[in-house]
């Protein structure tokens, strides 16, 4: 159907400026004057004020005064304004002072005015107006004026025509312009239609548009319409070809369908199938070419009618079938069997199916037959597979039972504290449990890579496991050797070594067990090196409990022996031919005396006095006392610390100790040169510093007055150093052995520490720690000996009566040795032998006893218990504990109230005359 | 009867401030041989011509001359007569300024000015006026509060006056409220 427009663009265009124009200009022109007319109200207002105020302001006097006159004068002289038609001057009460009417408006009924205070009306044709008036801020009265619109009406009317005529003129401005660019941009469309129009009508595809627009859009529509007619035109060239190569195509198609022995039929998917074309391959195979005409479509060729169906359908879903196989009906009646493809074409311009068959009616008949001979084959293998798969069950299940039996016994190998290890026949590690990481530090994969001989601690302990595995027969038990960890560190283990035997090989490698025991062996060594210092100690022990008690008696023995010798001296009065070997005994006495105090101090028993001793200037004051001891060839280099904290001690055991070590030093160097260096200083001490194998307890560690004696002498080996503290050993011909053996006793006393550092031929290095004094830093210089003090004090009361004695020893000797002495003093001596002796003479002469004399073990009472009865007959009684033991060991025993004095056996007539001195001085 | 324009209110506060200040510089005319003239009375004789032209008379015609009657006073009267010769010159209100010694020489004036000298007299010229439309004006203190019509008072240099709107209303005249605006009023009138 044809289709002809009612307008042509140009037209449309041009009605559609004209109406947007306008009805614009009608807007605009409408809001100008409302707008206008508003403001030129607004402005007839505000002259209506400012008349209303000038009046106000006039009138002012008149209002406050109620001047009607004046009133009336002032309204008159407005009243030829030809706006204002009324005015009205009301009081601030409401009264009316002056009503004036203007000329022209006097012959109109006069209306009252009503009063209001502030207002503004438009009625109709004029305005009203109140306005206050106000003097200094109080109202006094109303201005009303009231106004014609003349004025106004004239204003607004002028607007409108001036506004009409400008929006007007304007309209047909903006029309004038808009035609011409209307026609600027139509022109062009108007001649694309014309040239499109005759394309169409004329199917002249020419024509092109040479026309350039200088609007954008409109030139992209011109060049794009000369593009599109290009394509058109060119499309109809290519289509002309494309039908000529067709027609082309289908002949030689057929030519070649007619030529080629393969049967090929086109056919329509009608519901016979008509055919289009079948060639002469086709008929002779399905038709003999006998009765061609009888071949009517394809449908009646399928022998099974549902075929063509079921063909139809997967040449739809598919888009082609082929090598289809099925059976064919000839026209003749046969079968034959055929492999169909099937493609849909166009062909001769309707739709169609292109079918192409080979005839595979002897091939079926083949494959029919290799088709039974597989059935029989696959079901004998059938049969054999499900033999195999019952025999492949069995073999898994066995399989499952050896895994788990292997995954127990790992376990059970992993989780033992012993390492268990296999070594291969090759002699390489073939497997160890996991616990080797604990024992070797190297993991169980690590291990199979390390050489023998690096686990081993020495190459010696290999070989000798080796030599102990081939003389054990391939059995080795509790085995003990040396490892060396991946860390480094030795560790011992004892282990198990057997060799695996399997049937029918020569060797199967070697199994065991390995334990770590290095904790062990150092407990069992750690307990040797313990019994054998106990064993030493306790020998040192006994020693000095033996040393001790020998001491004691010896004391005992040496008293009666020196006071008998001091009272052989006294009755000979030094004029004897004997006093000479008097004087021998005395000495030899005296030697006796000492070795007994030595070893006394060895057995700990000789620490008596302690006091704060500087050890610096002991040395110092004990060196010079040995000058007569050490060879001339030996030097004494003496390094001594002159801010030396002080030491809790006994200063002459003390002394003894440096003698003794500086005399051991200088005869080690014997008469040749050597050097002999004695050093003291202070240490902080450590545990390690204050072990030591000749004293079993380790005192705590802390800070040390430290003594050190150097020698270059001849050194010492092993066994001498072990048993240089043993008393009465001496590698001396004239030692008695007892020097080293006091020194040890009195550091022990004293809770310090020793140590020995010597080599045969290499000197000998002593160190003595003696822990220092809490409480003193430093001692000042030596005090004077108190009993020196005390020395030129009166002893006895000379001139008086002599004072009464009363002597208590077990022993005879002593007490008639003693007596004598007391005697030849001038005292009077009571004596007796024992604690219940002395008691009773006590309770008998207690009033004239000065003193007692009181030995401490005795039998029957000791003197202990003496001491106590004799205080509970006589608080002041006056006791010289005397003993064998040392002054601190005596008085252990008395612990609220202590002797007056203390005499250490044996004792000669100075010291007892010095005691007695000592305690009757104090009374 | 004349009456200023509206902006004439203006033009009368400008003569007296003028004339209030003239009161302290210079004489308001230049004073004539053997009447030596001080600017007091000058300034005076010019607010009483100005009273007259805010003042209406009942029954008196526009153009009607005005007596003043000046009693007592020659100073004031001299120079109310220099302006009645100006006025009357250049055709503005006429003017006729006549002396008075007592109350026989009294008449009917429109207005009457009583001078200083004759306080003693004052309340019988006041009682002889009462009640008649005669405009009263003096300098003599306490005028007003007397009874009469409008004192000039002296105040801080300057020349204003009191005005006694009750005298002034039973005596029937009429006083612009642009003058009673600029003068003190002593007692309101009574609505």
């Amino acid at each position: 159907m044809t289709r002809h427009p009612l307008s042509s663009i140009q037209r449309t265009l041009q009605v559609s400026f004209a109406l947007t124009l306008g009805f614009a200009t009608l807007v605009m022109g409408g809001v100008w004057i409302s707008s206008d007319q508003s403001l030129l109200e607004h402005e007839a207002k505000r002259v209506l004020t400012a008349r209303a105020d000038i009046v106000g302001i006039a009138a002012r006097p008149a209002l406050l005064f109620s001047d009607r006159r004046l009133a009336n004068k002032l309204l008159l002289g407005l009243k030829s304004n030809t706006d204002i038609t009324r005015m009205c001057l009301f009081t601030a009460d409401g009264k009316t002072l002056a009503d004036v009417i203007a000329t022209g408006n006097e012959g109109a009924s006069v209306r009252p005015v009503p009063f209001e205070t502030s207002d503004f009306h438009m009625l109709g044709n004029r305005m009203e107006l109140y306005e206050p008036i106000v003097s200094d801020g109080t109202p006094i009265g109303v201005v009303y004026i009231e106004s014609n619109l003349d004025t106004l009406s004239n204003s607004e009317r002028t607007s409108i025509i001036t506004i009409s005529l400008v929006m007007a003129f304007s309209l047909i401005l903006a029309l004038i312009i808009a035609m011409g660019l209307q026609r600027k941009i139509t022109s062009p469309i108007v001649s694309l239609a014309r040239l499109m129009r005759r394309a169409s009508e004329e199917q002249d595809y020419s024509q092109r548009h040479s026309e350039v627009s200088n609007v954008r859009e409109i030139d992209d529509l011109l060049s794009g319409y000369n593009a599109m007619i290009q394509k058109v035109e060119e499309g109809f060239v290519a289509i002309e070809n494309s039908q000529r190569q067709l027609r082309e195509s289908e002949r030689r198609f057929r030519i070649i369908a007619e030529a080629t022995p393969l049967p090929i039929i086109i056919s329509r998917p009608d519901e016979l199938g008509s055919i289009l074309f079948i060639n002469r391959a086709a008929l002779q195979l399905m038709a003999d070419n006998h009765h061609p005409q009888a071949l009517t479509g394809t449908a009646m060729l399928y022998k099974n009618p549902g075929d063509r169906q079921r063909i139809l359908e997967l040449v739809s879903t598919q888009g082609a079938l082929h090598a289809y196989e099925l059976p064919l009906s000839k026209l003749d009646g046969s079968t034959i069997w055929v492999e169909l493809s099937i493609v849909p074409i166009r062909f001769e311009d309707e739709p169609g199916m292109f079918g192409t068959f080979v005839d595979i009616t002897e091939r079926r008949l083949v494959q029919q037959t290799l088709a039974n001979v597989n059935e029989e084959l696959e079901k004998r293998v059938l049969d054999r597979t499900l033999a195999l798969q019952e025999a492949n069950r069995q073999l898994l299940a066995s399989q499952k039972e050896i895994e788990r039996a292997h995954n127990e016994l790992q376990s059970t190998l992993d989780n033992m504290l012993d390492t268990y290890y296999r070594f291969g026949p090759d002699g390489m590690l073939a497997w160890t449990s996991k616990s080797v990481q604990n024992l070797t530090g190297y993991a169980p994969e690590e291990l199979p890579s390390i050489p023998v001989d690096r686990i081993f601690a020495e190459p010696a302990d290999l070989r000798a496991f080796r030599v102990a595995f081939e003389r054990s027969n391939g059995s080795l038990i509790n085995y003990e050797t040396r490892l060396r960890r991946k860390d480094g560190r030795v560790i011992w283990v004892s282990g198990s070594a057997k060799l695996i035997h399997k049937p029918g090989k020569e060797q199967g490698g070697v199994e065991g067990v390995i334990r770590d025991i290095t904790a062990q062996i150092e407990a069992k060594e750690q307990k040797a090196d313990m019994e054998r210092r106990m064993a030493h100690v306790q020998r040192l022990e006994s020693l000095g409990v033996l040393a001790g008690g020998i001491a004691h008696d010896f004391n005992n023995l040496l008293s009666a022996i020196l006071g008998n010798a001091e009272l052989m001296r006294l009755k000979l009065d030094g004029e004897s031919e004997v006093d000479k070997e008097i004087g021998s005994i005395t000495v030899s006495c005296e030697r006796a005396a000492d070795l007994c105090r030595q070893m006394l101090a060895y057995s700990g028993q000789g620490k008596t006095i302690v006091e704060a001793v500087n050890l610096s200037e002991l040395v110092e004051e004990t060196a010079q006392l040995l000058d007569v001891f050490v060879s001339k060839k030996t030097a004494l280099d003496m390094r001594l610390d002159p801010a030396l904290p002080a030491v809790d001690a006994d200063r002459t055991q003390l002394q003894q100790i440096v003698m003794n070590l500086i005399t051991n030093a200088s005869e080690a160097i014997g008469d040749g040169p050597g050097k002999v260096s004695i050093l003291t200083r202070c240490i902080d001490a450590k545990a390690d510093d204050l072990r030591s194998e000749y004293i079993e307890d380790t005192p705590p560690p802390g800070r040390y007055i430290c003594l050190e004696v150097r020698d270059t002498g001849c050194g010492m080996d092993k066994a001498t150093m072990h048993r240089i503290f043993d008393p009465f050993f001496s590698t001396k011909f004239t030692g008695r052995g007892l020097g080293m053996s006091a020194v040890l006793g009195i550091v022990r006393s004293h809770h310090g520490s020793i140590r020995i550092n010597s080599r045969p031929g290499a000197g000998t290095t002593i160190r003595v720690l003696l822990p220092a004094s809490p409480f003193q830093e430093q001692v000042p210089a030596p005090r004077p000996d108190a009993k020196r003090r005390d020395a030129k004090r009166p002893a006895d009361n000379e001139g008086q009566r002599p004072a009464t004695v009363l002597l208590v020893d077990d022993e005879h000797m002593v007490r008639s040795i003693v007596k004598s002495i007391l005697e030849r003093m001038g005292y009077t001596v009571l004596t007796a032998e024992n604690g219940v002796e002395c008691i009773e003479v006590f309770r008998k002469f207690h009033k004239d006893v000065a003193v007692v004399l009181l030995d401490l073990t005795m039998p029957l009472m000791d003197g202990r218990e003496t001491f106590h009865r004799l205080h509970a007959i006589d608080p002041d009684v006056k006791v010289i504990l005397s003993s064998g033991y040392s002054r601190e060991e005596a008085f252990q025993h008395f612990k609220d109230i202590s002797p007056a004095g203390f005499l250490q056996k044996p004792y000669l007539s100075k010291p007892l005359q010095q005691a007695i001195r000592d305690v009757i001085g104090r009374t | 009867m004349h009456l200023m324009r509206i902006p004439g209110r203006y033009w009368i506060i400008g003569i007296i401030l003028c004339a209030s200040s003239l009161a302290e510089a210079a004489p308001l005319r230049p004073a004539t041989p053997g009447h030596p003239r001080a600017p007091q009375y000058a300034l005076e004789a010019a607010y009483v011509y100005n009273f007259i032209q805010f003042t209406d008379w009942p029954a008196k015609g526009k153009d009607a001359t005005v007596t003043v009657l000046v009693t007592g006073d020659d100073r004031v009267r001299a120079d109310m007569k220099d302006i009645a010769a100006e006025t009357n010159k250049s055709g503005q209100i006429p003017l006729r300024v006549d002396p008075c010694i007592d109350l026989a020489c009294l008449g009917s004036p429109e207005v009457v000015f009583i001078g200083s000298d004759q306080e003693p007299h004052l309340q019988q010229w006041l009682d002889r006026m009462k009640g008649s439309p005669v405009l009263t004006v003096s300098d003599i203190p306490g005028f007003a509060d007397r009874g009469g019509m409008i004192e000039l008072v002296r105040r801080q240099n300057r020349l204003t006056f009191r005005i006694n709107r009750e005298a002034i209303a039973n005596s029937g005249l009429y006083v612009s409220a642009q003058l009673l605006q600029l003068g003190e009023i002593i007692n309101e009138e009574s609505p």
